[in-house]
């Protein structure tokens, strides 16, 4: 089977999964437990105003309008409309999504990153105290719970410190900005970065240490191989053994886990973003579960699964150009 | 002739009262302890956290000034050693309860409900699970905090298990040699189920049914807790009626105790109803309904709703645990808050303080930072029910009656005064109420605010059915303005709550919203005004303007400069001739006084002269 062929057959499996998870959604949050309407059981809006939200919602339509509208608003691009704010589901996911690309972009990048060269150092070092040490910290860290760290973090750097040190270090309690933030775009971007360093930091200290392990182990199975030790007797230096010869072998792998966590920088982080309010797809996503908002949970849960079966198909391709044997 | 002189002094009296009394509601409203005037801050920035911790830190660092909602004791205790801080508690409208599912044997027994809430230990629900700080214990189901419409003089049920046993054995009840209670026919009474949130969603409320089991196995009940997921309870109690016992609380209860007629009249024991009990009791029914559409006045209202109380306390179709306060925390330096009864100072409702607040030792300026700990993801006024979303609401957007913070009573607004004639509407009672509009209010962007916006605004709500108007509409009949400044509707019934509920409706501007096809999806804040810069279409009447925003970051209000009440130094010269009438009025009032006394004083020596030489 050519590329071409493998490609094709590829894009028709993603297509198949795609409407599958399409039908799945709508369904699942059907019959989850829980009535969107539950939450507005208040004594301030009295039966008939909860009905006619019922109405106004359509939810008292038969199974199936319900499911050909959802269908319309997925493939109209708007989403359907949020039962608690009345906007466009899109619009609402756009608002919040650059500032998710940028902490879930920035944390992920920096902990592949991070964990992939204490993988590769330690791994290429087996036994050694640097390995002894990156382990048990990748251990520690990984371990680590999210919301431990970053209320640790940020009572210490946005309270206790600042207060202690008389403001010298200081770090927001909250936000993606100063409120109201500065107006001249340099210390806005300033101002940016300051406000992303602790949810940032609390993102890769609890992930790179999963990265650093798998690399650890993959690059000490190849490490042992024959081809390295070809290049060793070739006389190469370590480091084009180490990374042109070793990681080069354990790439599909790795692509395969970055692939997957592409989702999570569309999909957000509930702990971090709830800790550092930060305005994000994981809390709007989380919110609308615990408020059956239906279409918000239909329009997130679309589009994290459309990254993640594009990921897929991406990292099959790339698999399917990185090594010529792969033709399933 | 000497009994004249008193008659004259009378008279003088009378005109001296006549003239020195209050002439409307608004010199009532300035007699007492708050300006209806404002807003006298420049702006409010709303700062959202997503976390008590970080909120706390916030207020504690310096970066807020208000924080409303404090519910733990840790943070209250933090707060309260914090020397930059004053803390205040009010009761709130606000209670948690035991319910009883009064359908099904062996709860539909009265007295065993009766034994049951005597097993209640609130006092160490309050102490153990509050710290005996963010809580109070609470034996009635409309709490003090609803003022004059609470009824003290209802039958509670103080926590004891002497007093379960006793109420227990005479109404026949026995124990087995094990210990089970048995019925009076000497039959097992049989399992109980209280049904909790699980422990991981909600801990205190398991815990709370914990406890109440506890005490129930300790006399003898076979009582078992149940913990299911928050949303699998609201189904099984609210929609399936599957229940046996459950915990819940509710909040935001209103001024007045109008909720217990969705909670225990027979019509809303359907599903999705909130009479989840099942109470049906034909006379607590016509109670209720007289409190709720047809009182005509206070007093009747008052005598049916504390019947009701009676009725209710005495069914014990739910039992009340505690109540929460309403706990914030204010930086020191701030001034001119005030407590709203049943609300707070500062938290959704609490609209006088946000026109009342400055720092101490000024006449005003300055801008105040205000938590934001929940949602607001619209501001479109026909549709946010959010606390926070209502906060900022209410500020931009004013109603034609206010609420008084003490009593609750109306107070005028946008309309100065108003009159309510009763009419006869086919074969029934009907209520024909004018509004007399302010002349000077105008909409933020200039154009004036007349009749037509109140009688458009109340058809663009029946027009639509739109849910959160529909129980306060749907009542109107006609709604008419024979000129800018009057507005008659004619409603159905004669309850004195037409009048609060027409009146509290908040007003939209026709001229903006005549142009919205979709009222749903319309967000007026974040649409540019067509013709003002600077502005957005979120235009309203009321003291602040919203200047800018962040969704789920900060909205920041600044104040209006043209507000009809609008608060300054040289309001305040304007507003002194109104008291320099009443200075005049006292004046004239001393003068006619000494004239009529000295004319009548006149007469009579004149006439006992004629009299003493004829």
């Amino acid at each position: 089977m050519g590329f071409r062929a493998y490609a094709s057959r590829r894009i028709t499996n993603t297509i198949i999964i795609l409407l599958v998870t399409i039908t799945l959604q709508f369904f699942i949050f059907r019959v989850m437990p829980g009535n969107p309407i539950g939450h507005f059981i208040t004594p301030n809006l009295p039966l008939e105003a909860r009905q006619a939200l019922v109405r106004m919602w359509g939810l008292d339509r038969p199974l199936h309008e319900q499911f050909l509208t959802y269908l319309y608003n997925l493939f109209s691009g708007k989403l359907g409309i949020s039962f608690v704010s009345q906007r466009y589901v899109s619009d609402e996911i756009m608002e919040r999504l650059p500032n998710t690309i940028l902490l879930m972009g920035s944390a992920t990048i920096l902990t592949i990153a991070l964990g992939i060269n204490l993988g590769v150092s330690a791994g290429s070092r087996r036994g050694s105290k640097r390995d002894v040490a990156s382990v048990t910290f990748g251990l520690l860290t990984e371990g680590l719970p999210v919301f431990f760290l970053g209320l640790l973090l940020l009572l210490t750097f946005a309270y206790y410190l600042p207060i202690a040190t008389g403001g010298l270090i200081n770090f927001p309690v909250a936000g993606t900005v100063s409120r109201p933030p500065p107006t001249s775009l340099l210390n806005y971007l300033l101002d940016v970065l300051w406000h992303l360093t602790l949810p940032m930091i609390t993102l890769v200290t609890t992930g790179f240490g999963g990265y650093a392990l798998i690399v650890r182990n993959l690059m000490i199975d190849v490490l042992t191989q024959d081809y390295i030790l070809t290049a060793r007797a070739k006389g190469l230096d370590s480091r084009s053994i180490l990374y042109r010869h070793g990681l080069r072998s354990v790439l599909p792998p790795i692509t395969t886990m970055i692939g997957l966590s592409l989702s999570g920088i569309v999909g957000g982080a509930v702990i971090t973003e709830t800790i550092f309010s930060w305005h994000g797809i994981g809390r709007y996503l989380y919110e609308a579960i615990l408020q059956s908002d239906y279409p918000v949970m239909q329009g997130t849960f679309f589009l994290l699964s459309l990254v993640t079966i594009l990921a897929n198909l991406v990292v099959d391709l790339i698999y399917g150009l990185m090594d010529p044997r792969i033709r399933y | 002739m000497l009994s004249r002189f008193p008659l004259c002094f009378f008279v003088a009296l009378l005109l001296l009262q006549t003239l020195h009394s209050p002439t409307g509601h608004t010199e009532r409203a300035v007699a007492s302890n708050f300006s209806v005037n404002g807003p006298r801050l420049d702006e409010i920035l709303f700062v959202f956290h997503a976390t008590p911790e970080a909120a706390v830190a916030a207020i504690r660092k310096g970066d807020i000034d208000i924080l409303s909602d404090i519910f733990r004791p840790s943070d209250v205790r933090a707060i309260s050693e914090d020397p930059n801080l004053n803390i205040t508690f009010s009761q709130q409208t606000h209670y948690c309860y035991v319910a009883f599912n009064t359908r099904n044997p062996p709860l539909d027994d009265k007295q065993l409900r009766e034994a049951i809430a005597h097993l209640v230990p609130r006092q160490e629900i309050a102490n153990q699970l509050f710290d005996g700080i963010t809580v109070t214990p609470m034996l009635y189901e409309t709490s003090p905090a609803f003022g004059k419409w609470h009824n003290p003089d209802v039958k509670v049920y103080p926590f004891g298990p002497s007093s379960a046993r006793q109420v227990l054995s005479s109404a026949g009840y026995s124990w087995s040699q094990d210990g089970k209670i048995l019925r009076p026919d000497g039959k097992p009474v049989g399992k109980i189920t209280f049904l909790s949130p699980t422990q991981e969603e909600a801990p205190t409320s398991y815990e709370i049914a914990k406890l109440v089991v506890e005490e129930m196995k300790r006399i003898g009940f076979e009582a078992y807790q149940e913990g299911v997921a928050f949303d699998s309870l609201l189904t099984r109690v609210m929609t399936e009626r599957r229940f046996d016992m459950y915990f819940l609380c509710v909040s935001n209860l209103g001024r007045f105790p109008r909720w217990l007629y969705d909670y225990y009249h027979s019509n809303l024991d359907l599903p999705d109803g909130e009479n989840t009990p099942g109470v049906r009791d034909p006379e607590l029914d016509q109670l209720l309904y007289k409190f709720r559409f047809e009182s005509e006045t206070e007093d009747e209202a008052k005598t049916a709703i504390w019947k009701a109380q009676e009725k209710i306390a005495d069914l014990t179709a739910r039992t009340p645990v505690y109540s929460r306060y309403e706990i914030e925390a204010f930086r020191k330096g701030w001034t001119g808050m005030i407590q709203h009864k049943g609300i707070g100072y500062f938290t959704s409702g609490a609209f006088w303080t946000y026109l009342n607040l400055h720092k101490s030792g000024t006449t005003g300026g300055g801008t105040v930072k205000v938590d934001v700990g929940g949602r607001v993801r619209t501001l479109n006024p026909l549709y946010g029910t959010g606390a926070y979303e209502q906060k900022m609401i209410s500020l931009i957007y004013d109603s034609l009656l206010a609420a008084d913070p003490e009593t609750g009573d109306p107070l005028p607004y946008l309309a100065e005064s108003w009159t309510i004639k009763d009419t006869q509407i086919g074969g029934s009672k009907g209520q024909k109420i004018t509004f007399n509009l302010v002349h000077n209010a105008s909409w933020q962007d200039g154009e004036p605010f007349t009749s037509n916006d109140v009688k458009f605004t109340i058809e663009y709500c029946r027009k639509n059915k739109i849910p959160l108007f529909l129980p306060i509409l749907e009542r109107v009949l006609e709604v008419s303005s024979p000129n800018p400044y009057t507005v008659e509707v004619t409603v159905n019934g004669t309850s004195l709550f037409n009048l609060i509920d027409i009146g509290g409706t908040i007003i939209i501007p026709e001229h903006i919203w005549k142009d919205v096809t979709d009222w749903r999806t319309f967000q007026p804040d974040r649409e540019l005004h067509p013709t003002k810069p600077g502005l957005t279409k979120m235009v309203g009447t009321g003291p602040y303007i919203l200047s800018e925003e962040k969704p789920g970051e900060y909205w920041r209000l600044k104040s209006n400069p043209d507000y009809f009440r609008r608060y300054s130094e040289t309001r305040q010269e304007a507003e002194r001739p109104q008291q320099q009438t009443s200075l005049y009025s006292n004046l004239i009032a001393v003068v006619a006084t000494a004239t009529v006394t000295s004319a009548a004083g006149y007469m009579i020596l004149r006439r006992r002269r004629t009299k003493h030489q004829s």
